[in-house]
C-alpha cells in the first residue's frame, strides 16, 4: 500500500533523516514515533507528493510518488486521505468544506451533496453544518476531518495531526474508522491511534533522527 | 453550496485582496480602453475637424454647355468628389469684385478675365489622394488646368501627421500601462488561488477541476472588469457628446467613443483572464500543490 525505501530527506546541509525503511499494508496501522523535528509530517508530505525524497523513492500502491506525473499524481491523491490541521479552506462553511474534498476525491454533484450531508452527520454535527469551518473549535475540526478522510472511501489514510485521537468523537466515527482498517486500509499517523473510543492496535515506526529509522 | 451549488462555486478566498485586484482590474482596464479610444478614434476625429478643399478645374473657352453639364456629371461619379458646382465666368468674376482691392483692378482691366470652372469639394476621407483626384480632373476633355490649394493642403497634412502620430504613442504608452495595472490586478488574485489551488490540489482535484477554479475566480472577474470598464467609456462618451459644457467652453468635440471597442476590450479582458487562470493552474501543476 505504501513503502518508504532507503528513503532520506537533506534540510541544508543537514540530514533530517536518511535510510527510512517502512512499508503500511493494507489492514495495518502503523505511527511515526519520533521528536519534534525529526521529519515525521515531512515522511506524510513525501506520501502525498507534496514534499520529495533527497534520496531512495516513496511508493503507493507500488507507484513512485515523485516519479508520477501531474495526472497520475492526482488519480493517486483521490485514493489518500490526508487529515491536518492546516486546511487553507476557513471560509467556508462546514458542509462546504465537506464537499469540497469530496468533489475533489472524483464523487459526481449529487454524490457530492449527499455523501456530504451525511459525513457532518456522522462527525456528530449536523447543527453546524453551515457554520463557517473557522469558527469551529479544535475537536470540531478534527472530528469533520476524520469524517470526511472516511467519506472520501480512502485505500491510505495519513494523519498528520498529533493528539487527534485525544478528541472525544462520536462513538460511531471511531466505529467507522475502525472498519476502514478492518475494510483494508491503511493508516500512517504522527500520533498513537488511541483514546477511550478508539481501541486500535498498530505498531510504531521509529525515526531517529541520526538516519538509523528502522 | 448548502443548496446542491457545484463546489467549485464556494465563496472565494481572502475576500480584502480580491476586492482590490477588481479595482485595479477595472482601473487597468480604463486606462487601456482610453488606449483604443485615442487609437481608434483620432482617424474618424481627425477627418470630421478637416476644412473643405476646393479643386478648381478650368474648363475651356470651346466646351460648349451641355459638355459642361456631362463633365460635372462624370466629376459627381468619382469616390473623391463630396460636392461640384459648376461656376460660370460672370459668377467668378461676380465673386471676385466683393473683394475691395480686386474690385478696382477688375475695373482698370474693363472686359472679365475669369475662366468657366469645376468646384470640386474633396471628400474629407479623400484628402490624401488630392493628387490622384487632380490628376484625373487635368484627363479630362475640355479641362485645361486645375488649381489645388497647395500650401494649405500642405499644412493640413502634415498637422494631421504630427496629431497622428502624437496620438500613437499615448495610446502606445496607455495600452502599456494598462496592461500593467492588469497584469498587477492579476497577479494579486492569482497569488491568493495559487494557495487555495494548491490545497485542492493535495486534495486530489484534476485539472479541469482547478482550471473551472481558476476561471471562475481569476478569468471570471477580468470579463468582468474589461465589460464594466467598456460600459463606463461608452457613458463617458455619451455625456461628452450630448454635453454643452464643452461647446461653451469652446473645447473641441472629442471623438466618439468607437463602435466595436467594447467587443476589442471584453475579448481583451477574456484572453488576458484565460491566460492568467492557465497560468495559476501551470503554477499548481509545476509545484503538485505544495
Amino acid at each position: 500500500m505504501l513503502q518508504y525505501l532507503h528513503v532520506g530527506k537533506k534540510a541544508g546541509d543537514k540530514w533530517l533523516f536518511a535510510d527510512f525503511n517502512c512499508e503500511v499494508r493494507g489492514g495495518e496501522v502503523a505511527w511515526l514515533d519520533g521528536g519534534p523535528g525529526a521529519g515525521k509530517s515531512v515522511l506524510i508530505d513525501m506520501a502525498i507528493g507534496i514534499d520529495s525524497p533527497t534520496t531512495g523513492a516513496v511508493f503507493v500502491d507500488s507507484a513512485s510518488i515523485s516519479k508520477a506525473g501531474f495526472s497520475a499524481l492526482q488519480r493517486i491523491r483521490r485514493g489518500i486521505s490526508l487529515v491536518r490541521d492546516d486546511d487553507r479552506f476557513d471560509l467556508i462553511s462546514a458542509v462546504e468544506w465537506m464537499e469540497l474534498g469530496l468533489w475533489c476525491a472524483g464523487k459526481n454533484r449529487e454524490q457530492t451533496h449527499a455523501f456530504a450531508r451525511e459525513a457532518v452527520s456522522r462527525s456528530g454535527l449536523r447543527d453546524l453544518s453551515d457554520v463557517p469551518f473557522c469558527n469551529l473549535s479544535g475537536g470540531q475540526r478534527a472530528a469533520l476531518s476524520l469524517s470526511r478522510a472516511l467519506a472520501r472511501k480512502p485505500h491510505l489514510m495519513l494523519i498528520d495531526w498529533p493528539g487527534i485521537f485525544d478528541f472525544a468523537f462520536p462513538p460511531h466515527l471511531a466505529e467507522d474508522f475502525r472498519q476502514f482498517i478492518s475494510d483494508g486500509g491503511a493508516v500512517l499517523a504522527t500520533g498513537k491511534p488511541g483514546g477511550p473510543e478508539f481501541d486500535i492496535s498498530g505498531r510504531a515506526v521509529s525515526l531517529d533522527p541520526k538516519g538509523d529509522a528502522q | 453550496m448548502s443548496g446542491g451549488i457545484a463546489p467549485w462555486a464556494v465563496k472565494p478566498g481572502p475576500s480584502k485582496a480580491r476586492r482590490a485586484a477588481l479595482y485595479l482590474l477595472v482601473v487597468g482596464w480604463l486606462i487601456f480602453g482610453s488606449a483604443l479610444w485615442v487609437r481608434l478614434g483620432m482617424p474618424g476625429w481627425l477627418s470630421s475637424r478637416r476644412p473643405p478643399v476646393v479643386l478648381e478645374a478650368f474648363v475651356g473657352e470651346t466646351v460648349i454647355p451641355y459638355q459642361a453639364e456631362s463633365l460635372v456629371a462624370a466629376v459627381q461619379t468619382q469616390p473623391f468628389c463630396c460636392e461640384v458646382r459648376f461656376v460660370s465666368a460672370d459668377e467668378a468674376h461676380a465673386e471676385a469684385v466683393k473683394d475691395d482691392r480686386a474690385r478696382l483692378l477688375l475695373e482698370a482691366y474693363g472686359s472679365n478675365p475669369f475662366l468657366r470652372s469645376i468646384r470640386v469639394t474633396l471628400c474629407p476621407n479623400s484628402i490624401e489622394a488630392f493628387r490622384d483626384a487632380e490628376v484625373w480632373l487635368r484627363k479630362q476633355p475640355g479641362i485645361t488646368a486645375v488649381r489645388v490649394p497647395e500650401a494649405m493642403l500642405q499644412r493640413l497634412i502634415e498637422g494631421e501627421a504630427l496629431v497622428r502620430s502624437s496620438g500613437l504613442a499615448v495610446a502606445i504608452m496607455a495600452a502599456v500601462a494598462g496592461l500593467l495595472v492588469v497584469l498587477g490586478g492579476l497577479s494579486l488574485i492569482g497569488a491568493s488561488l495559487e494557495d487555495e489551488l494548491a490545497g485542492w490540489s493535495r486534495l486530489g482535484a484534476g485539472a479541469g477541476q482547478l482550471m473551472a477554479r481558476s476561471v471562475r475566480v481569476v478569468a471570471l472577474p477580468a470579463v468582468l472588469a474589461s465589460a464594466a470598464a467598456g460600459a463606463l467609456m461608452e457613458l463617458v462618451g455619451l455625456v461628452l457628446r450630448f454635453s454643452d459644457t464643452l461647446s461653451a467652453w469652446n473645447i473641441p468635440a472629442v471623438p466618439d467613443w468607437p463602435h466595436g471597442a467594447d467587443w476589442m476590450l471584453l475579448a481583451a479582458g477574456a484572453t488576458a483572464g484565460i491566460l492568467a487562470s492557465a497560468w495559476v493552474v501551470f503554477a499548481v501543476h509545476r509545484t503538485r500543490g505544495r
